[in-house]
């Protein structure tokens, strides 16, 4: 028999959650109390682990999360291309690169 | 699952990742039994080819165009999903599968590889690049693989080609066995609803299983109004669909991720089953080399001396073997006209045909650069790297990253410029990079400016070193070049508007190129390039001889025939259109010809001033001194000035004229509609900004 992992199961604050109260956001501080930020919010060598997607573009989302960016997976930022966009990241030993616009929807907690 | 005879197997599709090397095992079990055609209505290519099996049998294989997953979001991976599935008109679902696995990205190959599995489909499974992998410190079980997963598992290296053989042999035994069943842990919840799902799509729409669960979690993790292609849900399911949707929402569980996310849960525990970690990885290579490569300085200098060596190939080494496929339709010429009876038929074949078949074939050695230098970077891997480099400067105008070296192979020439924008996976991007390519330059252009520079462009130079006539060449490609990013921006903002393509790549790791592939690929894309032009052209080429050649008038000089035959008519004709722009008469009929190869503009105005050889050095310079003393013969006054030189090569630089890229443009947009719209676009362009021009230069007084 396989458990239920908590982590499959995401709290998410949709469009809809929002509006009603900002109480959501910070009930999910309090689960959550480590600083959250964005893939762009990273510097090239540092690591961290994906929380999740944002959800306002659900096209790229999709994509994000077919290439393996899903909640739980290490992430490490490797590069910025040297005219600033777009962005090289390693998951899973694997290289990826998108452009910032699509970076600021992934949601990590840095690790190191 | 019944079992699947071998002899029943008549078609194979391979699917895979982009970047897993699939092309290339599918370009060495083909060999040349290929053919690459287009799926109809979308620029998306088709390639298929005949797989021959030991013992003497064959198969039709396809090749697919890379996807990620069988749920799609490009055009690209909805015609692989839709082909797989057997769905969408493209033909029933192929008999078997070969998924071709990167064995150094194994978790996210295998999730493709496991939505064809949760489909029931049967599969081989290609583990490709296990050396890499082992290099990397990674040992693949490849036989626990096939037990987890319950199908066959061949390795192989596809650029070395080991593993081929086997898989060929593989293909031929293949007797399904049932494969596994999708052993994941949804959330409880999750798991109820699929359940009942599945079950009602199997009562009440008479799917099978595997068809069910597929579809059961498309509908489940997406909103509405998104229906697995060409089913039509009953009003019961509809309904239960969407309340399955809302319960799942009130619950508060990601629908759209939670499937990926539990599916990556389970082949990540696969993976970790089936490798050995051997720990004796050394810091990857490709690492290494990106931190070059991919270096704020050294990168652009490197990538600089590639697009330099690339261009100076297709622009100048390729021009000897031109050279000598020109020389060599001369002597055929020239044969021809010793040992045919003089006539018409003779004229038609030398003149007509012959020099069409030789407008074509002349192209042949830049397109064989041209692909096998693209070949070279993309099987590398470093056409994504060129890309990732690329990308802000193209995305500046609305285009992709990977547009950057279909343009600059444009400025040789732009039909393998055009060709080369298949490596484009977004319509949009790809459309807009074709459309302005031929804006770029031309090789074919440069004959022309240099007669018209030579005999009007006096010799100046500018601060002592900058000599006139050179900074005048440069403004043209320049020109050009300006028009071409300026003109893809506006598209981009107006009719081919559209969400910009993803950037989300993979940088594969470096690899070693097989260069059986490469030639495979040259092949045939030289074989699509003849095929397309060269019907075409032979017929303009024909048409154009004709005009050209009648009424037959005798006893008079070439110049003289030209100007009464129909073409020097046509050009009287359209005289009184093209006078705003400073042209006459014969500058008309000079563009006529350009039709067939822009530099046949040279040896048409050589035959109207009665030169021989006008394209020579010597023939050239005495026309040049006869374009300056041309007169008008009602006004006295000079017809060809300086102004009408730049008109005419302003004209040139955006004027469409090359019917070679208008069948090209055809075949690589599968229809008559965007070639036209590039004609259209083209010509008001060309019109408008020699007008401009020309209006400029006469209130300026340059006229007389």
């Amino acid at each position: 028999m396989r458990e239920v992992h908590e982590k499959t199961i995401i709290v998410d604050s949709t469009r809809e959650a929002s509006l009603v109260s900002d109480d959501s956001s910070s009930s999910l501080e309090t689960s959550a109390p480590t600083p959250r930020s964005s893939l762009l919010d990273m510097k090239p060598g540092e690591k961290g682990v994906i929380e999740r997607i944002e959800r306002s573009m659900p096209e790229i989302r999709q994509r994000l999360l077919e290439m393996g960016l899903v909640s739980g997976t290490p992430i490490e930022c490797v590069r910025f291309a040297p005219l600033g966009d777009p962005l090289q990241v390693r998951i899973d030993r694997t290289n990826v690169s998108m452009r910032k616009t699509e970076a600021r929807l992934v949601l990590v907690r840095r690790t190191v | 699952m019944s079992t699947l005879l071998a002899q029943e197997i008549k078609t194979v599709a391979i699917v895979g990742n982009p970047n897993s090397g699939k092309t290339t095992v599918f370009n060495l079990l083909t060999g040349m039994h290929q053919k690459v055609g287009n799926y109809p209505g979308v620029t998306v290519e088709r390639k298929e080819g005949r797989l021959v099996l030991p013992g003497g049998s064959s198969l039709t294989i396809t090749d697919l165009p890379g996807t990620y997953s069988l749920y799609p979001t490009s055009p690209d991976e909805t015609i692989a999903a839709n082909s797989i599935l057997g769905e969408a008109d493209l033909g029933p679902a192929p008999d078997l599968i070969v998924c071709v696995i990167d064995a150094s990205n194994l978790s996210r190959n295998l999730y493709l590889a496991t939505e064809i599995l949760d489909r029931a489909l049967p599969m081989i499974i290609v583990l490709n690049m296990a050396d890499v992998a082992l290099r990397r410190g990674n040992r693949i079980d490849a036989g626990k693989l096939s037990a987890l997963l319950g199908v066959p598992v061949i390795e192989t290296t596809a650029t070395v080609g080991t593993g081929i053989e086997e898989l060929r042999q593989a293909i031929a035994d293949y007797a399904a066995t049932g494969g596994a069943i999708t052993d994941w842990a949804l959330p409880d919840p999750v798991r109820r609803e699929l359940s009942e799902l599945i079950d009602l799509l199997k009562a009440h729409q008479g799917l099978s299983q595997g068809h069910a669960f597929h579809s059961a979690i498309q509908l489940l993790s997406t909103d509405n109004g998104s229906v697995p292609f060409g089913m039509r849900l009953s009003p019961l399911i509809a309904d239960h669909v969407r309340q399955d949707r809302q319960k799942l929402d009130f619950l508060e569980v990601d629908r759209h991720s939670v499937f990926v996310e539990t599916r990556y849960k389970w082949i990540r525990d696969i993976c970790t089953a089936v490798t050995n970690e051997t720990g004796k990885g050394h810091r990857s290579f490709s690492e290494r080399i990106d931190r070059i490569v991919l270096h704020r300085f050294w990168g652009y200098l490197i990538f600089l001396a590639l697009m330099g060596i690339m261009f100076q190939s297709v622009f100048s080494w390729a021009l000897i073997p031109m050279e000598l496929i020109s020389y060599g339709f001369d002597e055929t010429g020239r044969l021809l006209t010793t040992v045919l009876p003089p006539g018409d038929i003779r004229d038609l074949l030398v003149d007509g045909a012959l020099a069409g078949v030789s407008a074509v074939v002349v192209f042949l050695p830049q397109i064989l650069f041209l692909f096998f230098f693209l070949g070279l970077l993309e099987d590398t891997g470093y056409m994504a790297r060129a890309a990732f480099l690329m990308d802000k400067l193209m995305g500046s105008v609305g285009l992709h990253g990977k547009s950057f070296i279909p343009l600059l192979s444009s400025f040789a020439c732009a039909i393998p410029g055009i060709m080369a924008t298949r490596t484009l996976d977004n319509e949009k991007d790809r459309l807009a990079t074709m459309l302005v390519a031929p804006l770029m330059g031309c090789s074919a252009r440069l004959p022309v400016y240099t007669l018209l520079i030579a005999a009007f462009v006096p010799s100046l130079y500018l601060f002592g070193f900058v000599s006139l006539p050179a900074l005048v060449l440069l403004s043209l490609y320049l020109l050009g070049l300006g028009a071409a990013l300026l003109i893809a921006w506006i598209f981009r903002k107006t009719f081919l508007k559209g969400r910009s393509s993803t950037f989300i790549m993979e940088l594969p790791p470096y690899r070693k190129p097989s260069l059986r592939s490469i030639m495979v690929q040259m092949w045939e894309r030289s074989r699509i390039f003849l095929q397309s032009a060269g019907t075409f052209i032979l017929g303009v080429s024909i048409v154009l001889w004709f005009l050209a050649t009648y009424p037959r008038i005798d006893n008079v000089t070439p110049a003289q025939q030209l100007e009464m035959s129909y073409a020097g008519q046509a050009g009287r004709i359209i005289e009184p259109l093209i006078r705003p722009l400073g042209f006459d008469w014969k500058i008309g009929i000079g563009l006529i010809g350009s039709l067939l190869q822009r530099e046949v503009f040279v040896s048409t105005m050589g035959t109207i001033y009665n030169i021989q050889n006008a394209d020579g050095d010597a023939g050239s310079v005495s026309l040049g001194t006869h374009l300056r003393n041309d007169r008008d013969p009602a006004t006295g006054n000079p017809s060809f000035t300086l102004l009408t030189a730049i008109c005419l090569m302003v004209y040139y630089v955006f004027a469409m004229q090359c019917m070679s890229t208008v069948a090209i443009m055809r075949r690589e947009t599968n229809g008559w509609k965007w070639p036209l719209v590039q004609v259209g676009y083209m010509t008001v362009l060309a019109y408008g900004t020699t007008f401009i021009v020309y209006r400029i230069g006469m209130s300026l007084g340059w006229g007389i």
